[in-house]
């Protein structure tokens, strides 16, 4: 819960498919980033901030035309059990219990400013 | 050659060409005098104030004269009195740009580093002061991740040096699909990429026809916000608080520009009065 004087952090998930190499094999990947609302979004676009951050390179899901028609459907929904497993796991942290408690330290995190304030992930 | 503006008389009547506004003031005062105070208040509204402020001041042994009276070589003298109110009464106070919300973003004078936040923001010097291409760990590193990026009427980076360098620094390939994830978990791990994590899914399959679980590699979000929000690159930028902008020229206006400009962030945050 937010508290009086608490820093709100909004945490930015987004994810897209990207085309890495044009050589053999596997040519795209499917990456999760994450960034922070706490910055202007001029700033967190400009690619020498280094503020957006690579979660996790997501396996590209199995393709439909690649698999026969009558198990496309059924494919199509394993693939979006996987992918909202992994993005379960992944987002895990934001709610557990135990990273919450007071004594852990989880909420106290030091600032570009050399302080340090009690910040709330959302 | 730009044409001359036109001032006519206003008498309809009339209607009289002239170029200067004195030559029309002399007019009007000559000929259609009951014009003569609508011509003063639209001069006023033409001419700027400062300027009319300046040569009312430089010429102080008018000031009691009728405007009326010496239009003809003095044409801004008309409105003296007007400039005078204007200028005693006090300006308006300026509008205020932004309001930002009141105590959000306090820091905690009773904080004690923990040692890993010790460690980490160690590191953090130390990558920033050895390594110039951080947050890469090193400069094949950072070739890798460009040798991908092809432009226009250039040899990429693989096939300039890397082709040849291929077996030596044994590269990972991309024909199973583990290359990238592979060389992601061989980063060190006091690197700035080296938090990764291999995590499986042991209950889940792509399909049927496949018998492995599903593997993915990923790292903890809450250390990369921790990341982010400690990095020496960002100190001014770094936003604590919500804001309220608004618009100077129009009046409570109000500016949408970033999240934190937004009234949910604004709404979410919690006062001392309640």
């Amino acid at each position: 819960m937010l508290g009086v004087g608490d820093t709100l952090v909004p945490l930015i998930i987004m994810s897209s498919r990207t085309h890495l190499s044009n050589f053999v094999g596997h040519k795209t990947e499917w990456p999760v980033y994450m960034t922070i609302g706490n910055q202007s979004s001029k700033i967190r676009q400009m690619p020498l901030t280094h503020s957006i951050e690579i979660v996790a390179p997501l396996r590209i899901p199995i393709e439909n035309h690649n698999i026969q028609q009558m198990r496309a459907e059924e494919q199509r929904q394993s693939n979006r059990e996987v992918l909202n497993e992994v993005l379960r796991q992944i987002l895990q942290p934001l709610t557990s219990e135990q990273n919450h408690s007071p004594e852990s330290g989880y909420n106290s995190i030091l600032c570009a400013d050399g302080n340090c304030r009690h910040c709330e992930q959302v | 050659m730009p044409e001359k503006t036109h001032f006519r008389c206003p008498e309809f009547s009339c209607r009289k060409q002239f170029t200067l506004v004195s030559w029309r003031l002399k007019h009007i005062k000559s000929h259609h005098p009951e014009h003569l105070l609508t011509a003063c208040q639209k001069n006023l509204t033409i001419r700027s104030v400062p300027q009319r402020a300046e040569l009312a001041q430089s010429r102080e042994f008018n000031i009691n004269k009728h405007p009326a009276e010496d239009l003809d070589t003095f044409p801004n003298l008309a409105n003296d009195n007007n400039i005078a109110d204007s200028e005693s009464k006090q300006p308006p106070p300026p509008l205020a740009q932004m309001e930002i919300f009141p105590g959000a973003g306090a820091l905690l004078s009773d904080f004690i580093a923990e040692p890993l936040e010790r460690d980490a923001q160690g590191n953090l010097e130390t990558h920033l002061q050895t390594n110039a291409y951080y947050s890469f760990a090193t400069h094949e590193e950072y070739k890798y991740i460009q040798c991908g990026i092809k432009k226009e009427g250039r040899k990429t980076y693989y096939e300039e040096g890397l082709k040849e360098e291929n077996t030596g620094l044994r590269f990972p390939s991309f024909i199973n699909g583990d290359g990238v994830q592979m060389l992601e978990a061989s980063m060190l791990d006091d690197q700035a990429l080296g938090e990764w994590e291999l995590y499986t899914l042991e209950h889940m399959r792509c399909n049927d026809s496949r018998k492995s679980p599903i593997k993915y590699w990923s790292r903890d979000i809450i250390e990369r916000m921790r990341w982010l929000m400690k990095h020496p690159a960002h100190t001014e930028q770094l936003i604590y608080a919500p804001q309220h902008c608004f618009n100077r020229d129009m009046l409570m206006e109000r500016l949408y520009v970033d999240m934190h400009t937004a009234d949910w962030w604004w709404e979410t945050q919690v006062t001392g009065d309640t």
